[in-house]
């Protein structure tokens, strides 16, 4: 027994001496404020850590755990801002597994991952951390290829399973059918869980030259989402045996230009063209006016970004300025705008949204930045009917603060 | 041509000497060559090849190439590199170093100099031997790191230095750095894996944007549905309004509520006189009064206002439709004029935790003016009363001249108390301005207290009014 424990001591000291490991990781913190309508909000920040302990097994073989918390407390233009809540606090700590086989004399690589996700929101006074509504747990396992076409450009594709599930959401329908028993206050079939989903996600991405110049990459990444509690609504109000199913569908595509005027004024302009589509089986009713509408959640979306990086001073640790511009627009196809006490018109909801960032890095030592950031939303639409979201508004995020990276 | 220059040309050609040939000696992968006239690319073929000056060589991934030149300097290149063949004379061998990684072997100490030319740099060989690594990166920028030997390395602006074996020096448009170190085979290995390790980091923060897109969407479209409000107290409420279809000539409007504290709901039952049909949209649109009579008509309705441990239910039978301008009751007419059809109940009862507290009885009653109030039977089964109704007095108010806020107070003889009050909600909780009394752009929420119980509602849309039959 004494000899097999040092014969597997041995190994595993030997296996042990082969193996190199390198931390990687990352760590900014910002403070800052943001204005909604006019109305600054309190004085708040964000913080973003991500640790990596990547691990070199072999020629081909290496391993990438990662840890990454995410603290945000002073919203950004991107969140979801029509839902206007008095408090938004998030925070979101994930952990992935990631295995990276690379084989020198192959163009291709291959890495399998595991990644568990854990997101609290806090919306309002009295959601405590853990008790948050739209609290998310996600789990994802899958992989992807990478097939190096001339390095560093490479063509990627990758397919992963997921399970999202949110622990403080359960129908107040599916509540009140045990509650209330003997009343009809709950429809056939209601589901519990009605926004726990899985479903798959699938993604093909490519960077290429064009030219001597210019750079091309693009992104195609798709969402299906199966709900598995949650019954598809019929025109009658009522519910299907059918259950819903999502596609999130989303499209990028940027084109790079360097530009150097001298040594120490440089630019890297970009103009990205985005698109989305949301394809749901699942209808909308409007009890109150027993309006149906088929296809409810379906929209459509177009978007483009011109952008440019400035690289000011030495050319291994400039002062970076990031600007960029953006338009987008969204509309529901099987969705009517409203007027402002709630009657339906009939053209379609649709939404436009203007925005502006810019962002400042001033590195200050060897890794260590000062960043300055400034962001605006200006969002319209022809939908009158507020009650519940805003969907005109025009917003800003201001803050500053410095990153790190090892 | 003048002569004079004719000459000098004949004179410095001589001294560079004639043109030599360069020969492409290996070729494993995918290795191209271009001739110096030439557009295309073609494949590298046969080995040996002679190459002449202006001669591009390229190779592809993990692919390898070896040229020798005249005098002994060789140029292997790595996959993934791009070079081409600036001068190859008698005293001088000249590379030009394009993109990607080569290794140059040479000596200084015949008479033919060699260099290698980067869009930010010259390099130039020293001393018996010399071996020697470039990188030319994006941008042109180019890393020089000697492994044997001495090269002088020039930047574009003019400025140089001699790099022994074992260092190394970054080159970019502002010019040359400060020289270094050159990693050992274990340094550059692991900085080789960060940099690969970095990447795929990257790659996960953007598969995690796919998700949160998700996510963001999932919330945002519970928003807009209005299922996630904030109450008058600032608090989180969670609120769902649907139809419930009990039997073909019934239906339910149910608004649920959930707090931290429960659930509580607003519920209105109607039974009709025929079956409704599939469509509910042209019988929600005649529910609270419309210009003709519709087709279908509401003949008992219960409304309820209920969570756990209090209940507040309103019950009528024996609806039929009026038009009230029609009748002999000038108070209860429509504004506007012309026609307007009301469904009128003659018996409704109005029960506190299921005792009745009020209600009244009428026959094909035209007017609720007509109406006798119950007293000693229930409205509505008809049944005795083990006690005469309480006596009840209503007033409504508005008690806070700065906020949207009614109340309906209900003081009957025996003591009970029955407060109804309708708040109009500021966007993201609390009360709203006195301004904003009945906007339909503001959410409303119902306060019923009686017995020291209060139910809390809010309604997401106006369906305590759209389903009111009764004063």
């Amino acid at each position: 027994m004494r000899s097999l424990i040092a014969v597997v001591l041995s190994l595993a000291a030997a296996s042990a001496g082969a193996i190199e490991w390198t931390p990687i990781g990352g760590l900014s913190a910002l403070g800052g404020v943001h204005f909604f309508r006019g109305d600054r909000g309190s004085l708040s920040g964000n913080a973003d850590a991500v640790f990596s302990p990547a691990i070199r097994l072999d020629e081909r073989w290496s391993l990438l755990p990662a840890a990454r918390s995410t603290y945000e407390g002073t919203r950004r233009v991107s969140d979801v801002l029509g839902a206007a809540t008095p408090l938004s606090a998030r925070m979101a700590h994930k952990a992935s597994f990631k295995a990276v086989w690379a084989d020198p004399a192959s163009r291709w690589r291959l890495k399998p991952v595991l990644s568990y996700k854990y997101s609290f929101l806090k919306e309002t006074r009295d959601e405590d951390w853990g008790k948050g509504l739209f609290d998310e747990r996600l789990w994802t396992v899958g992989g992807e290829a990478e097939f190096l076409t001339r390095e560093p450009h490479s063509l990627r594709v990758s397919l992963d399973w997921f399970d999202a599930s949110y622990p403080n959401y359960t129908s107040l329908e599916s509540q009140a059918a045990l509650q209330f028993a003997g009343r009809p206050i709950a429809r056939e079939l209601v589901g519990d869980r009605v926004l726990d989903r899985e479903g798959m996600r699938a993604g093909l991405a490519f960077d290429l030259p064009a030219g001597e110049r210019v750079r091309l990459d693009a992104a195609l990444s798709t969402v299906w989402s199966r709900y598995g509690r949650q019954k598809v609504v019929n025109e009658a109000g009522q519910f299907e045996e059918t259950g819903r199913e999502d596609f999130l569908t989303a499209f990028t595509a940027a084109a790079r230009m360097p530009h150097e005027w001298n040594a120490d004024l440089r630019a890297l302009g970009s103009l990205t063209l985005g698109a989305g589509v949301l394809a749901s089986n699942q209808n909308g009713y409007d009890a109150s006016r027993g309006k149906f509408m088929s296809r409810f959640y379906d929209y459509r979306e177009l978007s483009l970004t011109p952008a440019v990086r400035l690289l000011v001073g030495a050319p291994r640790e400039p002062v970076s300025l990031d600007l960029a511009l953006g338009w987008r627009r969204r509309a529901y196809a099987g969705r009517p705008s409203q007027d402002a006490s709630g009657s339906y018109s009939g053209a379609p909801l649709t939404t436009i949204e203007w925005s502006f960032a810019g962002t400042l890095t001033y590195p200050i030592v060897k890794r260590f930045s000062l960043v300055f950031t400034l962001e605006r939303v200006s969002a319209s639409s022809n939908q009158r009917f507020e009650r519940y979201y805003r969907y005109a508004y025009e917003a800003t995020s201001a803050l500053a603060g410095f990153r790190w990276d090892w | 041509m003048p002569p004079v220059r004719a000459f000098f040309l004949a004179a410095l050609i001589g001294v560079a000497g004639p043109l030599r040939a360069a020969v492409l000696r290996e070729a494993g992968g995918l290795v191209q060559v271009r001739g110096a006239a030439e557009d295309n690319w073609r494949q590298a073929g046969k080995v040996p090849k002679k190459l002449a000056e202006g001669d591009g060589v390229r190779t592809g991934f993990n692919a390898r190439a070896r040229v020798e030149f005249d005098g002994g300097a060789v140029v292997e290149a790595a996959g993934n590199a791009h070079f081409s063949i600036e001068t190859e004379r008698l005293t001088r061998t000249a590379v030009n170093a394009l993109f990607g990684t080569v290794r140059l072997t040479g000596s200084a100490s015949g008479r033919k100099a060699v260099s290698v030319r980067t869009p930010t740099c010259v390099v130039r060989v020293r001393g018996e031997r010399t071996v020697l690594k470039l990188t030319v990166a994006g941008g042109g920028n180019a890393t020089v790191e000697v492994v044997e030997g001495a090269a002088g390395v020039e930047d574009n602006e003019g400025a140089s230095l001699v790099l022994m074996a074992g260092q190394r020096v970054e080159t970019d448009l502002a010019g040359l750095h400060a020289p270094t170190a050159a990693p050992t085979p274990v340094q550059a290995r692991k900085s080789d894996f960060t940099a690969l390790m970095r990447r795929e980091l990257g790659f996960e923060l953007e598969r995690d944007a796919a998700f949160s897109a998700a996510a963001r969407e999932t919330r945002r479209a519970e928003a807009e549905l209005g299922r996630a409000l904030i109450d008058a107290d600032g608090r989180r409420v969670r609120v769902e309004e649907f139809v419930v279809r009990p039997a073909a000539d019934r239906l339910a409007l149910v608004v649920m509520n959930g707090r931290a504290e429960g659930l509580s709901y607003f519920s209105w039952d109607g039974t009709f006189d025929r079956a409704l049909p599939r469509n509910l949209e042209p019988v929600m649109a005649g529910l609270a009064g419309a210009g003709a009579a519709t087709a279908w008509t509401v003949t008992d309705f219960a409304t309820t206002r209920a969570n756990g441990d209090a209940s507040l239910l309103e019950r009528g039978s024996g609806g039929h439709q009026v038009d009230v301008n029609g009748n002999a009751d000038p108070l209860d007419d429509v504004a506007g004029g012309g026609s307007a059809f009301r469904t009128i109940f003659d018996r409704y009862g109005l029960y506190l935790n299921g005792t009745l507290k009020r209600g009244f009885t009428g026959v094909a009653l035209q007017t609720y003016s007509d109406a006798a109030a119950s007293s000693t039977n229930d409205p509505i089964s008809g049944a005795a009363l083990g006690a005469a109704l309480p006596i009840v007095v209503i007033n409504t108010t508005y008690p806070d001249a700065g906020t949207a806020r009614r109340t309906t107070l209900e003081s009957y003889s025996d003591g009970t108390v029955l407060t109804r009050e309708s708040l109009w909600l500021e966007f993201g909780g609390g009360v709203a301005p006195r301004a904003s009394l009945g906007s339909p752009d503001r959410n409303g929420e119902e306060r019923v207290s009686f017995g020291g119980r209060t139910i809390k509602i809010v309604m997401p849309s106006d369906a305590a009014g759209a389903t009111r039959q009764t004063p």
